[in-house]
């Protein structure tokens, strides 16, 4: 009895505001061989994102791109960071899309780091789809907290 | 890792979690009244959950069905008080209406609002190739269903016996009904605190 009434205290004190929160982000990460461009598309609740930003206010487009950046980390295959030279941000009824694109002639031993939110929710998971050889289906990749880079190729 | 087994550990680790309050309290409303003889039907009524809330998430991922979130949230609280308020007044289930073979409906009806709210989170997530991280998704949650209620089935064992050993008279009710009056009067309380805190 004692185990049901920890289990039902717990969950009371839970006292979840909605209905069952996810924390969790979408990522798409792309290699354009033609172009020579990586292109990474982020998907985020919008309001996650504004909790962790800007304590539940919108923030600007500058700041998202800024978080961006430093949350999401693609070194080439000699462990440099590659940096992104356009950010867009669009906001949608729940989700945020964030589109960063890079310069990359290859992407052979590259590794990509996602800590999208982590420094806010505990049970956060980020899950990255990475096409770069031109597969049918991407490689998928999950980061929780405490994570470290992860290969993009197979 | 395939993509696959990335989504059914999505869908795992979002029941088999503390914020899964409410799915956890509505799995432990419905299998309260149940012992491991009534196994078949407790299997039954958690299939029919299964089957509500999988409609509804492929319908709104799917953008087919938009429900308002809201009311949703609202309503999800409210299946938990329903499911807890009818365990306390059906004292013999055999003698219940169509002899309590409306439960698997209830708990069908139920999971269609429980998918709802998923579903909410999930639509704006999955917008292209919707398939593979859906059935991933909804099979991790039915893995942490499992879960949950086996660890729930196996709390309520000891719970009978340790209530067993207390019971003074044979005037008093078996340990199973005693157990499941206060699991369910408890879930009631705080089902019904969300309601209030969510009412739209």
């Amino acid at each position: 009895m004692k185990a049901v009434i920890c289990l039902l205290a717990a969950l009371e004190g839970s006292t979840p505001v909605h209905a069952h929160p996810l924390h969790t982000t979408l990522t798409t990460i792309e290699w354009q061989p033609d172009r020579r461009a990586l292109q990474i598309a982020v998907r985020v609740f919008t309001q996650d994102l504004r909790e962790a930003l800007s304590r539940g206010s919108a923030a600007p487009d500058s700041a998202v791109c800024r978080y961006a950046r430093g949350a999401i980390v693609v070194r080439d295959g000699s462990g440099r960071p590659l940096q992104d030279t356009r950010c867009t941000v669009q906001d949608t009824a729940d989700v945020t899309w964030i589109r960063l694109e890079t310069p990359a002639v290859s992407l052979a031993s590259a590794s990509v780091l996602n800590a999208f939110l982590f420094e806010s929710f505990n049970d956060q998971v980020n899950v990255v789809q990475a096409r770069v050889a031109g597969g049918r289906r991407p490689r998928t990749i999950v980061f929780t907290k405490g994570d470290g880079p992860k290969p993009i190729g197979a | 890792m395939s993509e696959l087994l990335a989504f059914v550990g999505l869908g795992f680790s979002h029941i088999v979690n503390r914020d899964a309050a409410d799915h956890i309290l509505f799995l432990m409303a419905l299998a309260a009244v149940y012992r491991l003889p009534d196994w078949r039907e407790a299997v039954w009524v958690a299939t029919a959950f299964t089957v509500g809330h999988s409609i509804t998430l492929a319908l709104a991922v799917t953008q087919a069905l938009v429900l308002p979130t809201p009311w949703v949230e609202f309503l999800i609280p409210l299946t938990i008080v329903a499911t807890g308020v009818e365990n306390i007044l059906v004292r013999d289930r055999a003698r219940a209406p169509w002899g309590g073979r409306y439960r698997p409906v209830f708990s069908g009806v139920f999971g269609l609002v429980h998918g709802a709210g998923f579903a909410n989170y999930l639509r704006g997530l999955f917008v292209a190739r919707v398939a593979v991280p859906l059935f991933g998704f909804n099979l991790g949650i039915e893995l942490g269903q499992v879960l949950v209620l086996s660890l729930a089935a196996l709390s309520f064992v000891a719970t009978d016996q340790w209530v067993a050993r207390l019971r003074r008279s044979e005037r008093w009710p078996a340990a199973p009904r005693l157990r499941a009056v206060a699991v369910s009067a408890s879930v009631i309380l705080i089902a019904a605190r969300w309601a209030l805190e969510r009412a739209p």
